[in-house]
């Protein structure tokens, strides 16, 4: 068992790299200013191609599924429960496969879990770099300043006083929480961020990813095993109110939105194995190696991995298409230079269509926090066919839809002078029958 | 416990309005009545769909509502729905009721109970009406009662399913639930003790005990197709749970923290409740119409361990133990409940007739015999019992065959190839919702014209069909 | 270091106050908001206006930034008053910090909801002559500019119209208005201006009756909470003013002084008729002890209403604690409850008599056990609405109760409290909002003072996990 979570993430990473497409948000990420990494990755992906890219995140992945058994290792739990921790985590992971900025999130989050929990200056100032580094990066703050404000209030609630050590927690809290604010969608620079933890896909006309979409899914699955696990002993085993809290607030966004569920798996998995151990762990111990030996053992393979994946694959830039985007309908109706304004069925779907085509503008996007109310109201009531939705379409200008080719939408406005432009074989672009 | 019953009776009040108006509602209680009837009349369960629907005459079909519907058709003809009704309050209040009485015996206190009740209640208010599954959770409290007693009686639970599975499919649930619980059993005593032995005994003998209804086999394998099956995208209940639907977030999910935040399996002690929590988990999040089920299996365990942070002796408990405290309750619990009779009994969504039966009985009579498309499969249920109009797909929706389901979602989501499908069928009327799409399809189709409309509900028939007057209404 | 912290506790209070101030204003434009009066099943729910008043109402507006704004940075600012609390900087320093929080709240830049001009409404008619307890205009032959905005802002048949506080409460809006002379804008500066002068009354009140082992200053720095910033200061509302005279009533019944104390929790009632609880407390607790101070106290509470009445008569022709209790549709638990229930709107109020129950049979309770530290919380779970201001009756506790669980959890209340203003200023006051509201609102309070009482005892798993072996 020493190395099952080692082993647990080798395998996690590379489904990672076999898994070869990328996110919808990675186009608006890419090109978003008040990200770093957007334009990082954008310069990996000219200079090293989109192997190295794609095993990269596949690296950071796997570090971040170590990072969260290391988390409970330092507890003084023992290598089975740290693995028990790596399986619940990689189930939750695996939904969210894609090259994006994701693995740069799980690994900061994972990360400022592990420093949370350290005490002393080094690990208050690590978190704080941390944290800023994650907010330029990523755009994750918000859920920085989540689990730092809730590891405040689990130690001061254990701890009764406003000790040096939570002092310390309040540091971090105060920090994170002004970082977390400036990453809103309508701060000075206009950041959008980890999507505000994804609160906004509640907003009518958003983007929502459910957990549970029916049958027995890998989401469902992920959720339930961090679940049970955690019922079975209990959050509240050691003591830790911040745990509790972490959990649930977890728990709640994971319910929010699916995009969540990484999170809940590499930060509560840990959480809900501890608390296992701690049934069944006679003496705790820490590990006796320092990080940074640990660290170097990493490195060595994640570069040994990298080189693998790159070497066995060509150098290339453009990147596959997830097959859930429809790029040939949004290539085709950019392909007359003029100017449109285009309704996705999925709002994902249009992720990017104005950052690749400038002549496109899209009703409702996956950043549904910026859309304003009238075009997430024409959004939901278009896909719903529900109230005055044509004229709610002809007042936002959109003269193209993209949808499902067995939506009703399609239906309704092919019978009203629609017509159906061009079909990728599951979707459908239309455009008014009078634009030629 | 006495406070429970305060708050079970507030539930019985809102559930006693429901039942009372259910049959303006439901569009299922006209194909259970007809389904009563035929038994009552032929004195066997019909094995095949018959031409009361035009796509899938001669389909094979399994009943599994029969004595249900044998029951619903019996009381209908005397006039008695209402005792129906009344059957399914108490089936509800019931289970409850045991749910409350199980948290007692597990020495949770009485906030605790109390709290876990009101959850339970939560869990099963939009999911409640004249239904057999409500049933079915009074066989599933049963069930899990005798699993907690834990003694001689437990093989009545035998009895209980047997039955269970006369009145609703869901008994398939129960051999997974005390499987689940003798295998909990068995990690606790590592041993194979008497009990585990018990417990073994009695998963097996439901799984034989599923199988004693007139349908014998074909029940296990119904519910074992219906868990894979491309229908269940179409009907509401088999929808997966989310945050938003109230019976997750104010019943099922307050269970779930509070197993969460204390745990209840460890260490070795309860790995029979740990069991039965994974399940429970599993089953929620698969299907809405599991919540009541999993908030009735996980509500004594939150009710035990939330018990250890507000134990019996602790002040609130106290209060609550008053008798003052207990006639006050009382009273409010007799007031609120008729606050609610008195107010849905007047309020056009409960007590109203929300069901196109009107439309139904007027496209009736327009002479000749009609192939009619319902947008809601449920309201062609009102047709069967007309004999001049057969359905496309109406309520009993298991027998029908996948091509049939594949149009008629075709058609109910407006795909292009609706108008095909419709064509293809020879359908020459359609009854729609006012507001939805398929309205708005035909409403621009120029070879049908608008037969009934009213506020809610319009019919569509083919230029075609022969219609003595216009009958716009 | 804790000075450091003090320090940094300071900044944060007055930085995000400021920060909130500024950014709020420059956030308001291009804020649309619906100019709309609309009745709400048999509610009369409030009205909402744009932006075309001197000081905007933020109302039932498509800008969600405003209000997470205020949210984020009042739970901030509550953030560094706790801390600050805990490691009292010196004197100087909190005063600093005091004006700060006040300048910002003066100079707010909106407010959420239409109070402040409702107040102006009351107060301009009882100055012109009028009765702010009738719905009808001011019998006056050149009214006045203002009183005709007022008019326009709430039409005949608006809720706002009859003015729901007691002659106190009126006394105080007919004094601003008077003050103020024929300028709104004045007005609200001039009730902000008001309110923050008794903030400071109160926070040199709160000096005299707190309890031995909470400091002077500490005490005073209680009232410097946000909440109290904001509600009362930046958005006008008159709780403030009764907060005062119950601290005033109770300093005096510290005094000795029972019957000045009992005029004064009369005179609170008239602000707002909660305060009429002060003096179940009074006449139980001199009944125990002394009769002669219980006569003496009904004898000055009966001769200050009469007196109050009186004069109310004679200057507003009618004499009255305020009318109804405001509804939010959905704001109360008992209405939350009969909505899950599918129960009308029409019943709502049947509900609210469940509830009000409920309230009535805990503060009775709470008075029989002479609890009287938890009044507050009752009272506020009685309440049909739940409004953000309405927290405030908690702040006083943190510094006058000795109990730390009481002082949590009222911190924890009214810190929370704020966001309750999102639903108004957003306009969705649905079920599902106002219940993730409620929840926070009841059981973050009741979670911190159960967590303070389980780590104190013996028993609670911090202990477990300090044993060597689990």
């Amino acid at each position: 068992m020493r190395y099952f979570a080692a082993i647990v993430s080798f395998a996690v990473a590379t489904a990672f790299a076999a898994y070869a497409h990328l996110l919808p948000e990675f186009l608006v990420q890419l090109r978003d200013p008040n990200l770093l990494g957007g334009p990082l990755f954008a310069a990996l992906l000219k200079a090293f191609g989109y192997a190295f890219v794609l095993g990269l995140c596949a690296v950071l992945t796997g570090a971040a599924m170590l990072l969260a058994g290391y988390r409970i290792r330092l507890r003084g739990a023992g290598s089975t429960y740290v693995a028990l921790a790596a399986v619940l985590a990689a189930i939750c992971i695996t939904g969210r496969f894609g090259v994006s900025l994701d693995p740069v999130g799980w690994i900061c989050a994972a990360a400022f879990a592990v420093l949370l929990e350290r005490k002393g200056r080094a690990a208050l100032a690590g978190s704080l770099a941390l944290v800023l580094m994650w907010s330029l990066v990523q755009g994750g703050a918000p859920l920085a300043a989540l689990l730092a404000l809730l590891a405040f209030a689990g130690a001061w609630i254990d701890g009764r006083r406003f000790d040096a050590q939570v002092r310390e927690k309040a540091i971090v809290a105060a920090g994170s929480i002004v970082l977390g604010l400036l990453q809103l969608h309508a701060a000075p620079w206009h950041a959008y961020g980890a999507h505000a933890l994804y609160l906004d896909s509640l907003l009518p006309g958003a983007q929502r990813d459910h957990l549970w979409t029916g049958g027995i899914g890998i989401n469902m699955l992920g959720f339930c095993g961090v679940l049970v696990a955690a019922a079975w002993y209990g959050v509240r085993r050691r003591g830790r109110s911040a745990d509790a809290l972490q959990f649930f607030a977890l728990m709640l966004l994971a319910m929010i939105d699916a995009r969540n569920l990484p999170y809940f798996g590499l930060l509560a998995a840990p959480i809900a194995a501890d608390a296992a151990a701690s049934y069944y762990v006679g003496e705790r111990a820490v590990p006796i190696a320092p990080f940074m030996g640990y660290a170097a053992a990493f490195a060595a393979c994640a570069f040994t991995f990298m080189a693998t994946i790159v070497s066995t694959e060509p150098k290339v830039i453009l990147w596959p298409e997830a097959a859930q985007q429809p790029a040939a309908l949004m290539q085709r109706l950019a392909a007359d230079r003029r100017a449109h304004r285009v309704l996705c069925e999925q709002p994902r779907w249009c992720d990017g269509a104005h950052d690749v085509f400038s002549n496109l503008r899209d009703l409702v996007d996956d950043r549904a926090g910026w859309a304003d109310r009238a075009s997430l109201l024409a959004q939901k009531d278009a896909v719903d066919t529900k109230g005055a939705w044509r004229s709610q379409l002809a007042r936002a200008g959109v003269d193209a839809v993209i949808a499902k080719s067995d939506a009703n939408i399609v239906a309704l406005l092919t019978q009203t002078g629609w017509r159906a432009e061009r079909s990728d074989g599951m979707r459908v672009l239309l455009i008014p029958r009078r634009t030629q | 416990m006495k406070i429970a019953i305060a708050i079970i009776a507030i539930f019985c009040a809102r559930f006693l309005m429901g039942a009372w108006f259910y049959a303006g509602h439901d569009g299922d209680l006209a194909w259970q009545q007809w389904l009563g009837d035929y038994v009552l009349h032929q004195h066997h369960l019909p094995h095949h769909l018959g031409h009361e629907t035009f796509t899938a005459p001669g389909a094979p079909w399994v009943p599994q509502e029969w004595a249900f519907s044998v029951l619903l058709a019996w009381l209908d003809a005397h006039g008695r729905f209402a005792v129906l009704a009344g059957l399914s309050v108490f089936a509800a209040a019931a289970s409850l009721a045991l749910v409350a009485y199980r948290s007692h015996r597990r020495g949770a206190s009485t906030f605790a109970t109390a709290f876990v009740t009101v959850c339970t209640g939560f869990a099963m208010l939009q999911a409640f009406g004249v239904r057999a599954q409500i049933f079915g959770w009074l066989f599933l409290s049963i069930v899990l009662l005798v699993l907690d007693l834990e003694n001689e009686w437990t093989f009545l639970g035998l009895l209980a399913v047997a039955l269970w599975a006369n009145v609703h499919a869901s008994a398939l649930i129960a051999p997974a639930v005390i499987g689940a619980w003798a295998v909990g059993t068995w990690i606790e005593d590592r041993a194979w003790t008497v009990r585990v032995e018990r417990n073994m005994v009695l998963a097996a003998g439901s799984l034989v005990a599923v199988c004693l209804t007139p349908l014998l086999w074909h029940l296990p394998l119904y519910a074992v197709n219906l868990e894979t099956s491309a229908i269940r995208s179409a009907i509401a209940e088999w929808q997966p749970p989310d945050l938003l639907f109230p019976g997750l977030s104010w019943g099922l999910l307050p269970l779930i923290a509070i197993c969460c935040y204390f745990g209840i399996a460890a260490p070795r002690e309860r790995w029979r409740d740990g069991m039965l929590f994974a399940l429970a988990a599993l089953i929620a999040g698969i299907a809405v119409r599991h919540i009541p089920l999993a908030a009735m299996i996980i509500a004594p365990m939150a009710a035990q361990r939330l018990s250890s942070s507000v134990p019996a002796h602790s002040r609130i408990n106290a209060v609550l133990q008053e008798h003052v405290t207990q006639a006050f309750v009382y009273v409010c619990s007799a007031f609120v409940c008729g606050i609610v009779i008195l107010n849905l009994a007047h309020l056009p969504q409960i007590s109203g007739v929300t069901l196109p039966k009107k439309a139904i009985v007027t496209l009736a009579t327009v002479p000749g015999t009609h192939n009619l498309y319902c947008e809601d499969f449920a309201w062609c249920s009102l047709a069967l019992e007309q004999p001049n109009l057969r359905t496309f797909l109406d309520g009993r929706c298991d027998p029908f065959p996948a091509r049939v389901w594949k149009d008629y979602l075709a058609v109910e989501r407006v795909t292009p190839a609706w108008a095909r499908v419709l064509a293809h069928w020879n359908v020459d009327s359609v009854l729609v919702s006012k507001t939805n799409s398929l309205a708005q399809a035909l409403a621009l189709q120029r070879n049908w014209h608008l037969f009934y409309h009213d506020r809610h509900y319009e019919i569509f028939v083919r230029d075609d069909v022969q219609i003595s007057q216009a009958r716009v209404h | 270091m804790k000075r450091a912290a003090s320090l940094t506790a300071a900044a944060a209070y007055c930085g995000a106050l400021i920060a909130l101030a500024v950014w709020s204003a420059r956030s308001l434009h291009g804020t649309a908001c619906q100019d709309v009066y609309f009745g709400y099943h048999q509610l009369q729910a409030r009205s909402s206006t744009g932006l075309s008043l001197p000081v905007p109402v933020v109302q039932m507006c498509d800008n969600h930034t405003l209000p997470l704004l205020l949210v984020a940075f009042a739970l901030a600012a509550c953030a560094g008053w706790a801390i600050m609390l805990q490691h009292m900087p010196r004197k100087w320093i909190a005063a600093l910090c005091a004006c700060a929080g006040l300048g910002c709240a003066i100079a707010f830049p909106y407010v959420p909801s239409t109070d402040p001009y409702a107040y102006a409404l009351y107060g301009y008619e009882a100055a012109h002559g009028a009765t702010p307890y009738a719905a009808s205009h001011a019998r006056t032959s050149d009214r006045s500019r203002a009183l005709n905005e007022l008019y326009r802002l709430f039409p005949p048949g608006s809720s706002n119209r009859v003015a729901n506080y007691g002659p106190v409460a009126v006394l105080q809006y007919q004094a601003v208005a008077f003050a103020a002379g024929d300028s709104l804008r004045r007005f609200v500066i001039f009730q902000r201006l008001c309110n923050a002068a008794l903030l400071v009354l109160l926070a040199w009140l709160l000096r005299f009756v707190r309890p031995p082992q909470i400091g002077r200053t500490q005490a005073a720095w209680a009232a410097f909470h946000p909440l109290m910033l904001l509600e009362s200061v930046a958005f006008g509302h008159g709780d403030i003013l009764m907060l005062v005279l119950l601290c005033a009533a109770l300093a005096a019944y510290r005094k000795g002084l029972p019957a000045l104390c009992a005029a004064l929790i009369v005179l609170g009632a008239e602000v707002r008729l909660v305060a009429a609880l002060g003096l179940a407390v009074l006449f139980i607790e001199l009944g125990r002890r002394d009769v002669r101070g219980l006569v003496r106290s009904v004898c000055a509470a009966a001769a200050a209403f009469a007196g109050t009445a009186a004069a109310a008569m004679v200057v507003y022709g009618k004499f009255t604690f305020g009318g109804a209790p405001a509804i939010e549709a959905f704001s109360s638990p008992a209405i939350l409850a009969f909505d899950a229930f599918g129960v009308s709107m029409r019943h709502v109020g049947a509900g609210l008599v469940v509830q009000a129950a409920f309230g009535l049979a805990l503060i009775a309770a709470l008075l029989r056990a002479r609890l009287y530290r938890y009044l507050p919380f009752a009272a506020l779970a009685a309440l049909p609405i739940m409004r953000a201001w309405y927290c405030q009756w908690l702040v006083p506790m943190i510094a006058l109760d000795a109990d730390r669980r009481v002082r949590v959890a009222a911190f924890a209340a009214a810190s929370i409290a704020i966001i309750a203003e999102y639903p108004a200023m957003t306009a969705q006051s649905d079920a599902p909002t106002w219940g993730v509201i409620l929840s926070l609102q009841w059981l973050l309070p009741a979670a911190a003072a159960l967590l303070c009482e389980w780590k104190a005892s013996p028993h609670s798993p911090a202990a477990a996990a300090a044993s060597p072996s689990t």
